[in-house]
């Protein structure tokens, strides 16, 4: 996307767990409205959450059709997103254990030297990727892991501010049956998406939201959990 | 130059569709699911669309690449539609540009004219042999009016499969796609404001469901319409 604007610090700070630093402004009365904006003006930067679930798709393709390149270009976009690691425990749950594979980028490239059987163009295009300098050129992404048995749902209350962009995703890290689902305060289904799931809404009031993970899986498994 | 062969195999991984935000998406009774898009043409086409508007912004020769490597893939059968149109009649258009894989390996050649491996690369995508791998896309050409929107009523989509609507503005623009089954519900919306816009649901039964296309810009604007 062509999207280059760095979300405010402050709607970083707003998204929060229950417990939390709760939503300041009061929401309506009326919750049986959907709690989603019609407005949705267009960013005049990219959204950190949109570059991840980006990359997410890329790699999934790459690894799809044994693809280096797409795996090297999914590791590129995923360079440039600064992200930060927090801990957000599902519901009466623990946050999951640490991840097979935290460091994604060198991941991804390894996956694609793998792919690609070491080609020496290959290679040289990873190396070059792991030497730049461009991560973190957009900031804003906080990354959650978590582990979550067969046939499960992690629950957890985020807040979102109004009118601004509020975007989540999942990725499956073990498996690919992971689907995400954000209901509003109301019940209101706001968003479904299967693994890798990308949700982007901006609420109408700041508010309260359900984020459901499921793992429609019968194995346990891992999870990242994003949002901006 | 030893370069690493891409990919000939259907991609059978599911890569997600943009945000789906149904308001009735629950009562919907056509629909059983909102799954994430997938490894279909469409959403491959999608992912192409979307890495090269990224590759654009980042001025990134390779990410063009494997999206024209992603459109190539695809192979449409142009089928007529004819919308119900509003909007204003006597808005200019804005200059009609399709994206295409050769397009897309011309820009990533312009990024790069003097970068071998760039050139090789692309060349290596020309001569394989995977376009038009993966079939079943009708796709239909249409001009938006200014702030128009373009209905198409009673499209057919079949029960037995994952059905889809994408939408590519053939230039500069932002467009919203959203899905009503027979008796009105929305069951899809692809609210994020981009020049791409890709609904797709699951049918629980054969049915005819309407697609209505709205351009958020004043310009009129030309584009494809693309479904299974």
């Amino acid at each position: 996307m062509t999207l280059r604007i760095l979300l405010p610090l402050a709607l970083v700070a707003g998204v929060s767990l229950v417990g939390s630093a709760m939503a300041q402004t009061a929401a309506p009365a009326d919750k049986s409205k959907e709690n989603v904006s019609a407005e949705t003006t267009k960013p005049t930067g990219p959204l950190p959450v949109e570059q991840l679930h980006l990359s997410a798709q890329l790699a999934a393709y790459g690894r799809a059709n044994k693809d280096p390149l797409s795996l090297i270009v999914a590791a590129q976009i995923r360079q440039q997103v600064g992200t930060k690691v927090v801990e957000r425990a599902p519901e009466g749950g623990e946050a999951g254990a640490a991840s097979p594979a935290t460091d994604v980028v060198a991941s991804l490239l390894d996956e694609a030297k793998a792919v690609s059987k070491n080609d020496k163009t290959i290679v040289a295009l990873a190396d070059d990727v792991k030497a730049s300098a461009t991560k973190g050129r957009v900031g804003g992404g906080i990354i959650s892991l978590g582990q979550i048995t067969g046939r499960t749902i992690h629950n957890r209350t985020m807040n979102f501010r109004a009118k601004e962009a509020a975007e989540i995703a999942v990725v499956g890290i073990d498996t690919s049956k992971i689907m995400l689902e954000v209901f509003d305060e109301g019940g209101h289904l706001i968003c479904r998406d299967t693994d890798p799931a990308y949700c982007r809404f901006t609420p109408a009031w700041t508010g309260e939201f359900k984020v459901k993970v499921h793992n429609n899986g019968t194995s346990l498994a891992h999870y990242r959990l994003e949002t901006n | 130059m030893d370069l690493p062969m891409f990919a000939r195999r259907p991609s059978a991984r599911i890569v997600s569709a943009m945000s789906l935000v149904g308001v009735a998406l629950v009562a919907a009774a056509p629909v059983a699911a909102a799954e994430g898009g997938g490894a279909t043409p469409i959403g491959q086409l999608a992912l192409s669309a979307r890495l090269a508007e990224w590759g654009r912004a980042d001025r990134n020769p390779l990410a063009l690449i494997v999206a024209a490597e992603i459109r190539r893939r695809s192979s449409v059968k142009t089928v007529e539609r004819t919308p119900e149109q509003s909007g204003e009649a006597s808005a200019a258009a804005v200059p009609a540009v399709e994206a295409t894989a050769d397009g897309l390996l011309a820009e990533a050649e312009a990024l790069a004219p003097k970068d071998p491996t760039i050139r090789a690369l692309a060349d290596d995508v020309r001569g394989t042999a995977t376009k038009g791998l993966v079939a079943g896309v009708g796709v239909s050409r249409s001009t938006l009016k200014g702030a128009g929107t373009d209905w198409y009523r009673k499209l057919r989509f079949e029960g037995s499969r994952y059905a889809e609507a994408y939408v590519e503005l053939s230039g500069r623009g932002t467009v919203h796609v959203s899905v009503y089954d027979e008796a009105g519900n929305l069951v899809c919306r692809d609210p994020n404001p981009s020049s791409v816009a890709y609904c797709g649901w699951m049918p629980s039964k054969t049915a005819t469901f309407d697609v209505k296309v709205e351009n958020q810009s004043t310009l009129a604007v030309p584009y494809r319409m693309f479904t299974n």
